[in-house]
């Protein structure tokens, strides 16, 4: 994949501040179907950065390029509806219906009308709006939620390969953030667009950012993976940005399957209740996982279970719900962890076939590394 | 008529069923109430029937507006028909009648509209439209001579019985006595505007037919009309009750309220001169119209583009603001020199120096304020974010404005434009001194003779105008905000 968009050296010195760089020579470069996310302390010049990208505010020095063009070069309007543009406030057009909201910019570059309403029920799908029910509605009679999913696919409306994405979530409530945050990496999988995302809130930069952009007085402090960003940050003020509980916030972006001891030993469910007995004083455990015969999870058997009388351990083996697909956060697993008895989590893959265990020396391991 | 209605959930039920049909409860036995399948607006044109018939023995009554000393009521004059020593047909101010009926019905309809449960029919716009007729036929004589005037005002009238079909389905009688009434108050207004009546009269003393015929004749129609009105709607008690009362109201509402009002005060200056009123109405409009349209063409724009620059907007708005304290008589007198001047340059023979042209040129100024403000204000206070996404998205400025700025800021803009109406239709009746003519007429007419009944007649014709051009507005206003605008959160 190439280099969708490079800042090189750009620097932005506002006119009647001219001892302030509010921008101070800032290059990156991002591949496509990447997101930025531009993170920072309020005043940090991300919101300028970003708005530089589609020249709402003119660059000072240094250069912005788009697939290798220089964004001074272009056309200010055609520059603009060739980037997807999402803000805080979302923006709706109130005087217009949500089709029309859609609609505007595919409208201005002239799309022909069956285009234009194929692309506009098409988008209401993706952001999981039922098109007959919204297109005719304005935006004043949808909740914040729905407005923000509008604003998203209005950005997307004329498939633009770059999206500028201004606190999109920032005026939601959190549960609601978290689950608009899912919806749109879901989407995002689906799309591919090449996204710079400005955020204040480092566990939403985080979560979304294949690269994160950390911003101080206008100047780059560390441009790195989230992963990177945690693991090595670049000097104290990263570390106190990122927080004290940087090592937690690892939990986010490690999945299940980096941490879980494989192949655990389990049997199966047609077999005696002795075998059982044998095997958990042979391997010293508390708990044996009782799978049937294609490897599925049934439950687990311990010792109190098998003095009862049973032909098979599967009459006897006890349900459970403490078990997680391996493409499960690392945070999530740790927390079923102490919800349930086992002590330890039952690792799945998507079939409910045992793949691992997943316990907290596991955990420790990989944070420590 | 008696109904069989259930005892427990009061609704209509047919007479012999054990179980009501609505609430499923049983019924013992079935109970009675009375309804009336009329309509309130249908009591209310009786009511005013009545009322007219009453009328016929009052003195005021058309017959009796005589210019003799002791005013006779039509009834008087039926007892002593072979006496009269007048001249009929210019007793007869039938148009006085014509116009003061549709008023008096509407008053009436409008306090029993206040009332709740009262309904919507097809009176009102009935009324309105015999207003309507009776303002419109002469101007159309005036504007295209009699014969096309004819043909015009038959097209008219057979649109309004084409219109009001829905109003006639109510039986025989009912469509009879509704085409009636209307054909009649219409043709008061033909007998009226072509003299027709001069003819008939004429035509009767060729057949020897004394002028007491021409009386007995229209009082027969007129009569017969009343008979099957009230036959075809009489129909309950109520109705009784309603003339009884109707004919009290006639009688203590005659002294107090009808003789001081429409008999020898302003309502009677207003029938008198109705085509007078009409024209100065219609000359009303057009000034503060014309001036409304300039002042919009060129208020707007200026307002949008002082949203661009700081430093116009002041200027433009202190200009707008010192332009609006100039008395307007004093504006008018700066006016007169600077537009003789150009008639002098012209050579003009028709000078535009007095005249509606100073009229709408101030008036036009004078709107330039609120105009100008509240589309800067409107402006200005479109949502920033809406604006930021629009731009950022890629409109033009000038796609910012179409799209989103004007229709935003529509609702804004109108209350301006309202404001500034009211004021021009106060502001153009000063501009009868310039000669402009208007409602303003009557009244300086009015204070230089000292007829108090001309000045009472310009004031509230103006200000009938001013609130049915706010209402007007306010329907545009309604029209023209953006539905997505008018949805609360």
């Amino acid at each position: 994949m190439g280099i969708m968009l490079s800042l090189q050296e750009v620097t932005k010195i506002y006119p009647g501040a001219e001892h302030i760089k509010a921008v101070d020579s800032l290059s990156f470069d991002l591949e496509e179907g990447e997101i930025c996310t531009l993170v920072g302390p309020s005043g940090c010049g991300k919101t300028t950065a970003m708005k530089m990208i589609n020249r709402l505010i003119p660059i000072t020095s240094g250069k912005i390029l788009i697939d290798d063009q220089n964004i001074n070069r272009m056309d200010t309007i055609e520059l603009r509806r060739s980037i997807g543009y999402v803000i805080q406030n979302i923006g709706l057009f109130p005087n217009m219906t949500i089709a029309e909201n859609i609609a505007t910019i595919p409208k201005l570059k002239g799309w022909d009308h069956d285009r234009i309403a194929e692309k506009v029920e098409s988008l209401l799908e993706i952001v999981n709006l039922p098109a007959e029910e919204f297109m005719g509605r304005y935006p004043r009679e949808l909740s914040g939620g729905q407005q923000q999913r509008i604003g998203v696919a209005r950005g997307m409306a004329a498939d633009p390969p770059i999206m500028l994405m201004d606190e999109p979530f920032g005026a939601i409530d959190p549960i609601n953030r978290e689950h608009l945050q899912d919806e749109f990496l879901k989407i995002q999988a689906k799309v591919k667009k090449t996204i710079v995302f400005v955020t204040h809130d480092i566990d939403e930069a985080i979560k979304m950012g294949d690269k994160i952009c950390l911003l101080k007085d206008g100047k780059l402090v560390q441009f790195a993976s989230p992963e990177e960003l945690l693991t090595e940050p670049a000097n104290g003020f990263v570390r106190d940005f990122v927080g004290g509980d940087r090592t937690l916030k690892r939990l986010n972006l490690l999945t299940i399957k980096t941490a879980m001891n494989p192949d655990p030993p389990v049997i199966m469910q047609n077999e005696l209740p002795e075998k059982a007995k044998s095997m958990l004083s042979e391997l010293k455990l508390d708990h044996l996982i009782v799978v049937d015969n294609e490897k599925r999870l049934i439950g687990y058997v311990d010792q109190e279970a098998l003095t009862k009388k049973a032909d098979e351990v599967g009459d006897i083996a006890q349900s459970t719900e403490a078990f997680l697909p391996a493409s499960s956060s690392l945070k999530d697993g740790l927390s079923e962890i102490f919800t349930y008895e086992l002590g330890y989590l039952i690792v799945v893959d998507e079939d409910k076939k045992v793949l691992g265990t997943l316990r907290e020396e596991g955990i420790k391991n990989i944070l420590r590394r | 008529m008696e109904i069989a209605i259930c005892p427990h959930c009061k609704k209509e039920i047919p007479e012999d069923v054990k179980f009501c049909p609505h609430c499923s409860s049983a019924v013992t036995s079935v109970s009675y109430a009375t309804i009336f399948s009329w309509r309130w607006a249908d009591k209310i044109f009786l009511f005013t029937v009545i009322l007219i018939f009453i009328g016929f023995f009052q003195p005021w009554f058309p017959g009796s507006i005589l210019d003799q000393e002791d005013s006779l009521s039509a009834f008087q004059m039926l007892l002593n028909v072979n006496n009269l020593e007048i001249d009929f047909l210019e007793s007869y101010n039938i148009l006085r009648m014509a116009l003061i009926v549709p008023i008096f019905a509407m008053l009436i309809y409008l306090l029993a509209y206040l009332r709740t449960g009262m309904q919507k029919s097809e009176f009102l716009p009935i009324f309105l439209f015999i207003i309507a007729c009776i303002s419109i036929f002469p101007f159309f004589f005036s504007l295209v001579g009699i014969f096309f005037g004819i043909i015009l005002s038959v097209v008219f009238l057979g649109g309004i019985i084409f219109y009001f079909k829905s109003a006639f389905r109510k039986g025989r009688l009912g469509y009879a006595s509704y085409f009636l009434i209307l054909f009649f108050i219409c043709l008061s207004g033909f007998i009226y505007q072509l003299d027709l009546a001069q003819t008939f009269y004429l035509k009767l003393e060729e057949f020897n037919f004394s002028e007491t015929y021409g009386f007995w004749i229209t009082w027969f129609i007129f009569g017969i009309l009343i008979l099957v009105i009230v036959l075809n709607f009489m129909k309950t008690a109520e109705d009784f009750w309603l003339m009884l009362g109707g004919m009290a109201f006639s009688i203590v509402g005659y002294h107090t309220f009808i003789n001081p009002l429409f008999i020898s005060g302003p309502f009677a200056f207003f029938a008198d001169n109705f085509r007078m009123v009409g024209i100065q109405t219609a000359t009303h409009i057009k000034i503060v119209a014309i001036a409304l349209v300039i002042a919009i063409f060129t208020g707007v724009p200026l307002g949008i583009y002082i949203t661009r620059n700081k430093t116009a907007a002041d200027i433009v708005l202190y200009l707008a603001s010192i332009m609006i304290t100039i008395p307007s008589i004093a504006l008018f007198g700066f006016m007169m020199p600077i537009l003789s001047s150009i008639d002098r340059v012209l050579d003009a023979v028709n000078g535009i120096g007095i005249g509606a042209v100073p009229a709408v040129i101030a008036l036009a100024l004078y709107s330039q304020l609120p105009i100008i403000r509240n589309t800067y204000i409107a402006i200005r206070n479109v949502d920033p974010a809406t604006i930021e996404a629009g731009r950022g998205m890629g409109m033009t400025n000038f796609q910012l404005l179409i799209q989103l700025q004007l229709p935003l800021s529509a609702p804004v803009i109108m209350a301006g434009v309202r404001t500034a109406v009211i004021m021009s239709i106060a502001i153009a009746a000063i501009a009868a001194y310039i000669g402009a003519g208007g409602l303003g007429l009557f009244v300086s007419e009015g204070l230089q003779m000292a007829t108090n009944d001309s000045v009472i007649a310009g004031a509230i014709s103006m200000g009938l105008l001013a609130i049915l051009a706010d209402i007007f507005l306010g329907r545009v206003e309604n029209w023209i905000t953006p539905t997505g605008l008018k949805i609360k959160r």
